[in-house]
């Protein structure tokens, strides 16, 4: 699992998500929940291709970072993949991600990157942001 | 808290290492797991005091049976989730230095306030 999807999180959101859809409608809704993944995507994607400049042999694992997935709606669940392909190049990462029984993890900050609690705790903010800002501009129109 | 993680693992009765801890002349058991502390980030503050750590760890099955990669690494996810270790998945393959061995992992976190 080189790749995780991120959701953006019901306990945290929900409440955003009942006032926005009360002040606005569905689609405002659902371009505001599409805009805080893709913002959240953005951001770990960055930090990939910073963090794996180090490792450039070929380039072949950094340009399998998946930067172009676009958000996925399942009912009323969205979701983004983030991370690197392994289809296309991207198994170099799994290795330096979780090591082997004989190599320690390469990279921590990589698997940091993607998984970390630092990084959650980011995307939450970002995601607050865009609801927050979201809010307020829809407040602003009435 | 690694210690505790560890004694759950040795539970199960097979090898248990640290991820790249063996040595390159020492032969993969049949089956065994390994781990690794991914981070224990301070859970959050109050005053500015930490008030719990959150534990983040991978463990990983290796075996010459497939089926045993699967089925160990499970029953590891429940003894894990029975001992208040939260799990959000099911698992994902890793890399093993053998050809011979299947590797699978999954992470672990334990939030100690």
């Amino acid at each position: 699992m080189a790749r995780k999807k991120l959701f953006v999180d019901g306990e945290v959101f929900g409440q955003y998500a009942q006032q926005l859809y009360k002040l606005s409608s569905m689609e405002f809704l659902k371009e505001t929940t599409e805009k805080a993944l893709m913002e959240s995507k953005a951001y770990v994607t960055e930090k990939l291709h910073q963090d794996m400049k180090k490792h450039h042999r070929t380039g072949r694992t950094e340009a399998s970072i998946d930067d172009d997935s676009g958000v996925e709606w399942k009912g009323t669940l969205a979701s983004i993949k983030v991370g690197f392909k392994i289809s296309e190049g991207g198994l170099p990462s799994i290795f330096l991600m979780y090591g082997t029984p004989r190599i320690e993890p390469p990279d921590k900050k990589l698997y940091n990157d993607v998984y970390g609690a630092a990084t959650s705790r980011k995307i939450q903010e970002i995601q607050r942001e865009v609801f927050d800002n979201a809010l307020r501009q829809v407040m602003e129109e009435k | 808290m690694e210690d505790a993680l560890i004694a759950i693992l040795e539970s199960f009765k097979y090898p248990v290492y640290r991820q790249g801890s063996m040595s390159n002349d020492t032969a993969y058991p049949e089956t065994f797991v390994t781990f690794w502390n991914n981070d224990s980030p301070d859970h959050a503050h109050y005053d500015n005091a930490e008030y719990g750590t959150e534990w983040d760890f991978n463990v990983y099955v290796y075996s010459s049976d497939p089926t045993m990669t699967y089925s160990l690494l499970s029953d590891i996810r429940a003894a894990l989730k029975a001992a208040d270790w939260i799990v959000p998945s099911k698992g994902f393959d890793v890399a093993s230095d053998e050809a011979t061995h299947t590797g699978r992992g999954i992470q672990c976190v334990y939030m100690e306030f």
